[in-house]
C-alpha cells in the first residue's frame, strides 16, 4: 500500500466505530472475580504482609495474562506459572481468617487448579477465529496488537503452529511507529491498558476489533487527550457485542496490568529511606510536592507532581526521534528517562548561545546587562514599590519586579510593546536593545535546539542494548567539558506517596540507601 | 476566496492521486480562512492546535493556506505608489531609480530633503542623490521590511483557477518574514518536496516552489518564510543573520510542528496567529494540554467565528486566544 493511499485511508476510515468482542468463559470468569474480591478484602493487609502481597500479586498477574496473553496453553504458559506459584502461597495463608475469606480462597484454589489442568484457552480460540473471519471478509493485511513486548514472540509461535504466517504482531508503540500497511486491526485486552493513540491514529478499511472478556467493563467511546479542550473533538464509538453479563459497577482498574500497583508498594519503603537522608537544612529553600521514581542501577529520583516535562528515550522510535520531551505525568514503568548530574539545562544553553553568537552575542549580552542594571539601579534608588507603580502608570500591567530575586537573569518582558515602554522609562534608546534581545532570544532557541541535537546524536548512535540489559546507560557530551554527563535510566516503579522535596533535590539522581 | 487546486493532482513517492485529497485541501482552506479574517488592529495572539492521526502533509497544507491569505492581504492593502519628488517627506521609506537610464536603485528612509540648494539633492539612508538624476520614486509600505534593492513587479493577473499557479507566479516585493515555520523533525524537508502535477503544465510544481524559502530569491525582490529546523539549524541561522534583521524575522503567522520542544516553542513565539500541528502521540498530546493549561489558562476561548466544519473527520482542533496577562 502506498504512502499516499495510507494517508488518505487514515482520514477516510477514521469514522468507523471500534468493535468490542467480549469472550464468555465461565471458569475464568469465576476465578477472575474471586481474585478481585480477595484483593479488595485484603487491601489493607498488603502493605504489612509481604506473603499476602506476594500471593495476590501472582494471582493478579495470572488473571491478567489469562486474558491478555495468547500463546500455546501448556504448563510453561506464564499465566499458569504465576498461577501455580500464587496458589501454593495462598494455600498456607488463609486458614486463620474469617468464613467469607476462606470461602473465596477455596474457590480460587479449586478454579485455579482447574485452569492449570485445562488445555484449552478461550482467548486463543477466539483470537484465531477472529483472524480467520477477517480473512474471509477480505482483509489481507491483518495487524494484531498485544500490550507488551514479551507477549509478541509466544503468540507468533502459536500462529505458526496454526500455519498462519501472514499476520503482523506487535505492541502498540511498535505499530504506531512502524506504520504497517494494514486493513484490519485486532487489539487484545482492555482499552485502558493501551495508549489511546492506537485507537485514534490507526485506522483501517475493515476497522478495529477489541478482544476482551464479558465480565470486564469496557469504555463506550474513545477520545484523544485533548478532547476536553477541543472545538472539534474526536470521539470514536465503541460498539459492544451482546454479552450475558449484567453490568454491575465494577472498578475496571482491577483488571488492568497490575505491575505498577504492585511495584509501587515495594517502592514505598525505599523512597522513605532516601527522603530521610536528604539535605533539608536550608529553611528558605522552596519545597515541591514530588513523587518518587525507582530507577535502574539502584537510583531514585523525585519528580514534581504538578507540572513539568523531562527528556526521555523512546526505545521503539526510529533513528532520529529517540530523544523526546515527555510530560512527567506520562512516565510509566519501563519509560527511559534522561537525567543530568551537575549543571542544569539553562546554564548549558546560555554558554552555547554565547559560543554560537560569538562577538555579536557578547554585544547583545552587554546591552542586556545594561538595561537590567539600569532597572536594578532604578529599583535600588527609588525602591521597588515606586518603580512598580511608575511602570503600572505607563500601562505595564504586570511588572515582575516583585519576583526579581527568583527570576535572576531569565527576566523577560511580556511583549515588545511593554519592553519599549520600560526602556524608554530607563532612558535607553529602545530599537537597538530590542533588536539585540530578539536576536538573543533566537540564539537561545538555536542553542536549545543544538543541545538537543547533541543529545540526540549521542543517543541515536548509542547501543540501546545496554539499556535493555543493565537498565541504564551513561554518556558524556564529549568535547564540551562545561556540559555535564547524562544518563538514561529505565523507570522501574512509581510511588504513590507525595514528598515535600527541596528545590535542589528535585530531578536529581539519588542513590538508594539500604 | 475558495481554495482550489484546479487541475493539479497530488503526487507522492511517484504515486498520483487524482485531484488533491480532501484532508489536504480542507486544512489549506482552514488555515486560509483563519488568516484572512484576522483583525489587523488586535495585538492578541490566537493559537490553533490541530491534532492529526498522522502528521505527514499537515505542515505543507497549512503553510500554503496561510501564505495565500498573507499575500492576498498585502496585495490588497499595501501600496507601492509612484510619487513625485515634491511629494517627498522626511521619514518616508522610498525606492529611487536614478541615473540617466534609471539603472541605479537606492532604497531607504528619506533623511534630508535639500531641494532649494544650489545643487538640489536628497539623502536616502546614508547616500546623497542629486535631484537631477532621479528618474522614479516609489513609496515603500511599512510591510516591505528593509529591502536593499527594491523592484516594482508588474501587476500580475490572479489566476483563480488554481492556488498553486497563483502562489508560484506571485511576486509581492516584500522582504521580511511572512511565515515562521519551526520543527524539530525532518518533516519540513520531506513535505516541501511533495509534488503537484498537471496535464496542462509539463513541469510539476513542488510545495517548495509555492512557498519560496528566502534563499531561493534575490534580496529585495520576494517575500520570505523563515525556516527553523533542528536538522539544519546552523544553515537557517546564517541565512537569517545575513539577510534579515532581528525585527524583520518576526512573522505574523507561525506554524509549529514538533513533539519534542513544544512547551518551549509555544512560549517563544510572538506571532499573531500560531498553528501548532501535532500527531496523536500521547506524549505530544499531554505536553500540548499542559502547555495550554499552564501558559494560557485556556481562559479566553476564541470569539471569532471560524468554521471548523470544513476539516475532515480525524482532525481535532483546539483554538484559543492568548490572554494579555499570561
Amino acid at each position: 500500500m502506498s504512502r499516499l493511499k495510507r494517508l488518505n485511508s487514515l482520514y477516510k476510515d477514521a469514522d468507523l466505530p471500534i468493535k468490542h468482542l467480549a469472550i464468555e468463559d465461565g471458569l475464568l470468569r469465576t476465578f477472575s472475580r474471586e481474585v478481585r474480591k480477595l484483593n479488595s478484602e485484603m487491601r489493607e493487609w498488603l502493605d504489612v504482609s509481604p506473603d499476602w502481597d506476594d500471593a495476590l500479586s501472582n494471582l493478579r498477574r495470572a488473571d491478567w495474562r489469562l486474558r491478555n496473553q495468547p500463546a500455546e496453553f501448556t504448563i510453561t504458559h506464564p499465566a499458569k506459572v504465576y498461577l501455580a506459584d500464587g496458589l501454593v502461597k495462598l494455600n498456607g495463608l488463609y486458614s486463620n481468617l474469617g468464613d467469607e475469606i476462606r470461602k473465596i480462597c477455596r474457590s480460587i484454589i479449586e478454579n485455579g487448579n482447574a485452569i492449570i489442568r485445562s488445555e484449552e484457552s478461550t482467548l486463543n480460540s477466539n483470537l484465531l477465529k477472529l483472524i480467520y473471519e477477517s480473512k474471509n471478509q477480505g482483509a489481507k493485511n491483518i495487524v494484531v496488537i498485544l500490550r507488551q513486548e514479551d507477549l509478541v514472540v509466544p503468540f507468533i509461535k502459536l500462529l505458526e503452529v496454526n500455519l498462519i504466517l501472514d499476520v503482523v504482531v506487535d505492541t502498540g508503540f511498535g505499530a504506531l511507529h512502524k506504520k504497517y500497511p494494514m486493513d484490519k486491526l485486532i487489539v487484545v485486552g482492555n482499552i485502558l491498558d493501551y495508549s489511546p493513540s492506537i485507537f485514534t491514529s490507526l485506522f483501517s478499511e475493515h476497522g478495529t476489533t477489541l478482544l476482551g472478556f464479558s465480565w470486564v467493563p469496557e469504555q463506550d467511546s474513545i477520545g484523544t487527550a485533548l478532547s476536553n479542550l477541543a472545538l472539534k473533538p474526536i470521539q470514536i464509538e465503541v460498539v459492544h457485542s451482546v454479552t450475558s453479563d449484567t453490568k454491575d459497577a465494577v472498578d475496571v482498574s482491577h483488571f488492568l496490568e497490575p505491575s505498577i500497583e504492585i511495584a509501587s508498594r515495594q517502592l514505598r519503603s525505599i523512597a522513605k529511606n532516601v527522603y530521610t537522608q536528604m539535605d533539608k537544612s536550608n529553611p528558605d529553600e522552596e519545597v515541591f510536592p514530588c513523587r518518587a521514581y525507582l530507577l535502574a542501577g539502584n537510583n531514585v529520583v523525585f519528580l514534581p507532581t504538578k507540572e513539568g516535562a523531562i527528556d526521555s528515550i523512546d526505545m521503539q522510535a526510529d533513528f532520529g526521534s529517540r530523544v523526546q520531551r515527555m510530560p512527567i505525568g506520562s512516565i510509566v514503568i519501563g519509560s527511559v528517562i534522561l537525567l543530568r548530574v551537575g549543571k542544569s539545562d539553562s546554564d548549558s544553553i546560555f554558554e552555547m548561545a554565547n559560543a554560537i553568537g560569538g562577538q555579536a552575542a557578547q554585544e547583545y549580552r552587554n546591552l542586556q546587562m545594561a538595561w537590567k542594571n539600569a532597572l536594578k539601579l532604578r529599583i535600588s534608588t527609588l525602591g521597588s514599590q515606586l518603580v512598580i507603580k511608575q511602570l503600572k502608570d505607563l500601562g505595564i500591567k504586570n511588572p515582575w519586579i516583585g519576583e526579581w530575586k527568583s527570576f535572576k537573569n531569565n527576566i523577560r518582558p511580556e511583549s515588545d510593546d511593554y519592553f519599549k515602554k520600560i526602556l524608554t522609562y530607563l532612558s535607553i534608546q529602545p530599537t537597538e536593545t530590542m533588536n539585540a534581545m530578539n536576536a538573543l532570544r533566537r540564539l537561545h532557541l538555536v542553542a536549545a535546539m543544538r543541545l538537543r541535537k547533541m543529545l540526540k546524536e549521542k543517543f541515536e548512535n548509542a547501543n540501546l542494548q545496554t539499556i535493555h540489559e543493565k537498565g541504564f546507560l551513561i554518556v558524556d557530551l564529549g568535547e564540551t567539558p562545561e556540559i555535564a554527563k547524562l544518563g538514561a535510566f529505565v523507570c522501574l516503579s512509581i510511588g504513590n506517596d507525595i514528598f515535600e522535596v527541596p528545590e535542589t533535590a528535585v530531578k536529581q539522581l539519588q542513590k538508594v540507601v539500604n | 476566496m475558495e481554495i482550489d487546486f484546479g487541475e493539479y493532482d497530488l503526487v507522492l513517492d511517484g504515486d498520483k492521486w487524482p485531484g488533491v485529497p480532501l484532508w489536504f485541501s480542507s486544512l489549506t482552506q482552514f488555515s486560509y480562512a483563519v488568516c484572512s479574517t484576522r483583525n489587523l488592529e488586535s495585538t492578541v495572539s490566537e493559537n490553533f492546535v490541530i491534532s492529526l492521526p498522522d502528521i505527514d502533509g499537515g505542515l505543507a497544507a497549512i503553510a500554503l493556506g496561510s501564505l495565500a491569505a498573507e499575500i492576498e492581504r498585502i496585495e490588497k492593502t499595501a501600496n507601492f505608489d509612484e510619487i513625485s519628488i515634491h511629494q517627498l517627506k522626511v521619514g518616508m521609506r522610498v525606492s529611487i531609480e536614478s541615473g540617466i537610464a534609471g539603472q541605479q536603485k537606492v532604497t531607504g528612509q528619506v533623511k534630508t530633503i535639500s531641494l532649494d540648494d544650489k545643487t538640489p539633492k536628497i539623502e536616502i539612508g546614508s547616500r546623497w542623490i542629486a535631484a537631477k538624476f532621479i528618474q522614479k520614486i516609489f513609496l515603500i509600505p511599512s510591510e516591505a521590511g528593509n529591502p536593499q534593492i527594491f523592484e516594482r513587479k508588474s501587476e500580475m493577473t490572479k489566476d483563480s483557477s488554481s492556488l498553486l499557479t497563483w502562489l508560484t507566479s506571485s511576486s509581492v516585493p516584500i522582504h521580511r518574514a511572512l511565515l515562521d515555520i519551526r520543527s524539530t523533525s525532518k518533516i519540513i524537508e520531506d513535505e516541501f518536496e511533495w509534488e503537484f502535477s498537471s496535464q496542462r503544465n509539463s513541469n510539476p510544481l513542488r510545495v517548495k516552489d509555492a512557498i519560496h524559502p528566502i534563499a531561493t530569491r534575490q534580496p529585495g525582490s520576494g517575500w520570505s518564510i523563515v525556516l527553523n529546523s533542528s536538522e539544519s539549524e546552523e544553515l537557517a541561522w546564517l541565512k537569517l543573520k545575513s539577510e534579515l534583521s532581528a525585527a524583520e524575522l518576526d512573522a505574523d503567522v507561525s506554524i509549529l510542528t514538533s513533539g519534542a520542544a513544544i512547551l518551549a516553542q509555544i512560549e517563544n513565539t510572538n506571532s499573531k496567529i500560531i498553528f501548532s500541528i501535532f500527531g496523536r502521540d500521547d506524549r505530544q498530546l499531554l505536553a500540548t494540554e499542559l502547555a495550554i493549561k499552564q501558559k494560557f489558562e485556556y481562559s479566553n476561548p476564541l470569539s471569532r467565528k471560524i468554521n471548523s466544519e470544513i476539516l475532515c473527520s480525524g482532525i481535532e482542533l483546539i483554538s484559543f486566544e492568548v490572554p494579555i496577562n499570561v
